[in-house]
């Protein structure tokens, strides 16, 4: 009967080459899987992004129909009864004006 | 000798290469038959693609005014399309046109043409063009094969009618024809993307993909200010009304710049309603030109001062409220006596200023003339403007001179005056008015900068001395007293010209009135020019116009917080409840 004698070496190498490649391996997947999981996040961030760039374009717009002249005037007038200041009602202070 | 397992082998070599020559064969064959022989089929797909190549509107550039208030902008505003199916039977083509009449309201006659082309296999069919974002979603929720949203935004004003002749506006599909609209849709415009559109599951659907992505145009901010606008639209549609006026203008100018603060024409249209109505559409104050009557006078005391043909302490009798001049009578609206120059330019007396003005010759007065502006467009960044008429030297008759000098056979546009006028609050200097704010003015192509100077028409010494001598008081004491603004020294002068009927080829009982000046006298703030045409009963530029000009100075100097020059009278209690009545 022979008795095989173990290459105690090549067996530490063999470990440590399968060690490293499953370490690579598991590294590339987790990478992969992180890239697409962040690729679906900024697709989410930049469709949220338009989103609010639409919502901003709007208010604006409404900030924009709400400040006519037109509409201030008349509600100021109609329905808040205000009416243009008499002469005596407006002071002006120039910049070299006593404090 | 070969064994047996050699032939085998050899026997299965041959088998092999016979079978991959037959599949070379084949290739080759197919290969022929699609190259040579389907040529033509092959080319007509190939164009089949290529005409779906759809063109992806850019997003037009936003307008803004002067603070940064929107005035124009797009918004989103898709268009729903249907693409023919090959293998859809008629009943299926119809189910799905009648989900879509369903979701997009449409009418039925709108249906029957879609499911009619539709059989007709076109290609291409528009359902409903540029609808709300919201309905178009709801139509490709139906998930209907071959129904696609192409993009395409619609202009929306929110503040309506404000500033329209400034603005333009434009039609859904997107034409403009006036307004900066026009003058700067190229820099507005951007630049389209390109789509292209193809079927996929072999003729079941479509799929696009876009391969080049649109450049959004560049926003244009104007010198506009839309609480000026506002103040200027309200107090000409009133004056329009008091005075059954059949049009009028009025112009707002930064005097030391050129950048017009308002402008506003009457009638006016509201650029979110297309089509517009024509004779509302029309720019007047830069596009009609009109004899300008006695705001022409102007030019004739600049032109007579600058060549020291008169003095200010001259004397001329006007006693006579006439003057025959080459076969023609000029007569005054009232008689008025012996005036000194101040006083004929102040009392606005004809037969005074063509007195004075038959001292020049008529290569001078077209000097002085040509120097303001007149006869030759200002140069403003509006489309069509009209550079008004003045005739050349040769055609003048001897009768001319005078009739120019009160400020006939000549035309002119509100604004030609507005810039001349101007000349005297600046020192002496033509600014070039302007809408769009220099910096990007020049951007887009005009050398237009703020405070350019287009030349110098009288000397400041010249200016300086008419406007305290003479167009200050004008309004103090003159024909456009009732110009004068509380708290503040204002120039200006009162034009009142008889219309002339070409198809009768006389002059009318029509009259263009006009009040042109700049306030405050100290550091002016705005030059203001109002005209109304055809204005019944009180006609005079002094009563109908001078009061808008009041009116309005008055509202923008205290919006712009200036302080009075002097002091404020105390408030008169009917003057105030007038107010509040027009109010």
């Amino acid at each position: 009967m022979v008795r095989h004698k173990w290459n105690l070496k090549g067996i530490a190498l063999g470990a440590a080459v399968a060690v490293t490649a499953a370490g690579v391996l598991t590294f590339y997947v987790w990478y992969q899987t992180e890239s697409v999981q962040l690729g679906l996040e900024i697709h989410k961030c930049d469709a949220r992004i338009r989103e609010i760039e639409k919502a901003i374009e709007a208010l604006k717009l409404k900030r924009a129909a709400l400040l006519d002249p037109g509409r201030v005037e008349a509600i100021a007038r109609e329905k808040l009864g205000l009416t243009d200041p008499s002469n005596a009602d407006v002071v002006f202070r120039t910049a070299d004006a006593p404090r | 000798m070969r064994s047996f397992y050699e032939s085998d082998i050899r026997r299965r070599i041959k088998f092999l290469a016979a079978v991959l020559a037959v599949w070379c064969l084949v290739v080759a064959g197919r290969l022929v038959q699609i190259q040579i022989f389907g040529h033509a089929r092959a080319k007509a797909i190939v164009q089949r693609q290529t005409q779906d190549m759809v063109k992806i509107e850019p997003r037009r550039g936003s307008i803004f005014d002067r603070n940064g208030e929107i005035l124009a902008c797009s918004l989103d505003s898709p268009s729903v399309a249907i693409r023919h199916i090959d293998r859809e039977t008629a009943g299926q083509e119809r189910d799905k046109v009648l989900e879509l009449q369903r979701a997009l309201d449409l009418p039925a006659s709108e249906a029957s043409r879609i499911l009619g082309r539709l059989r007709d296999q076109a290609k291409y069919t528009y359902v409903k063009k540029r609808i709300p974002e919201e309905e178009a979603a709801a139509a490709l929720a139906l998930k209907l094969a071959g129904v696609e949203l192409e993009p395409a935004t619609r202009r929306y004003y929110p503040h309506g009618a404000l500033a329209a002749h400034i603005l333009g506006g434009m039609s859904p599909e997107g034409e403009n024809r006036s307004g900066v609209e026009a003058r700067y849709h190229d820099r507005l415009k951007g630049q389209p993307g390109q789509q292209i559109t193809y079927e996929v599951g072999g003729g079941r659907n479509y799929q696009a993909q876009v391969l080049k992505s649109p450049v959004p145009g560049q926003d244009l901010t104007l010198t506009i200010d839309a609480t000026m606008q506002y103040i200027v639209e309200k107090e000409l549609a009133r004056a329009i009304v008091e005075h059954q006026a059949a049009w009028g203008s009025v112009i707002v100018m930064d005097p030391p710049t050129g950048e017009i603060l308002a402008l506003a024409n009457w009638p006016a249209y509201d650029v979110n309603q297309y089509p517009y109505p024509p004779e509302a559409e029309a720019n007047r104050a830069v596009q009609a030109s009109y004899e300008p009557g006695s705001t022409f006078k102007i030019v004739t005391a600049a032109a007579a001062r600058e060549r020291g043909r008169v003095g200010y302490g001259e004397l001329f009798d006007c006693s006579a409220g006439s003057i025959r001049v080459g076969g023609t009578v000029i007569t005054d609206h009232e008689r008025v006596g012996i005036l000194s120059f101040p006083q004929v330019l102040i009392h606005s007396s004809n037969v005074g200023t063509v007195l004075f003005a038959q001292r020049l010759t008529v290569p001078e007065y077209l000097e002085t003339i040509k120097g303001f502006g007149f006869g030759a467009r200002t140069g403003v960044d509006l489309p069509r403007e009209s550079s008004g008429r003045v005739w050349p030297a040769n055609v003048w008759t001897k009768s001319s001179l005078p009739h120019v000098a009160i400020g006939y056979e000549v035309r002119v546009t509100a604004l030609q005056t507005l810039v001349a006028m101007n000349a005297f609050a600046v020192g002496g200097r033509l600014v070039r008015p302007h809408v769009v704010r220099g910096a990007e003015a020049a951007a887009a192509g005009t050398a237009i900068e703020d405070g350019d100077n287009a030349g110098r028409a009288v000397s400041p010494k010249t200016a300086a001395e008419l406007v305290d001598r003479v167009f200050a008081e004008v309004v103090e004491q003159g024909t456009a007293k009732d110009g004068r603004i509380d708290g503040f020294g204002a120039a200006g002068k009162t034009g009142t010209a008889q219309k002339y009927d070409d198809a009768l080829k006389s002059y009318t009982k029509k009259y263009t009135a006009s009040f042109v000046g700049f306030t405050p006298l100290e550091r002016p703030r705005l030059s203001l020019i109002v005209v109304l045409d055809a204005p019944k009963e009180a006609y005079y530029g002094g009563q109908a116009c001078a009061p808008v000009f009041r009116d309005i100075a008055g509202q923008i100097l205290r919006y712009l917080r200036v302080a009075p020059e002097r002091p404020l009278p105390p408030d008169d209690p009917k003057a105030g409840r007038r107010k509040e009545k027009r109010a």
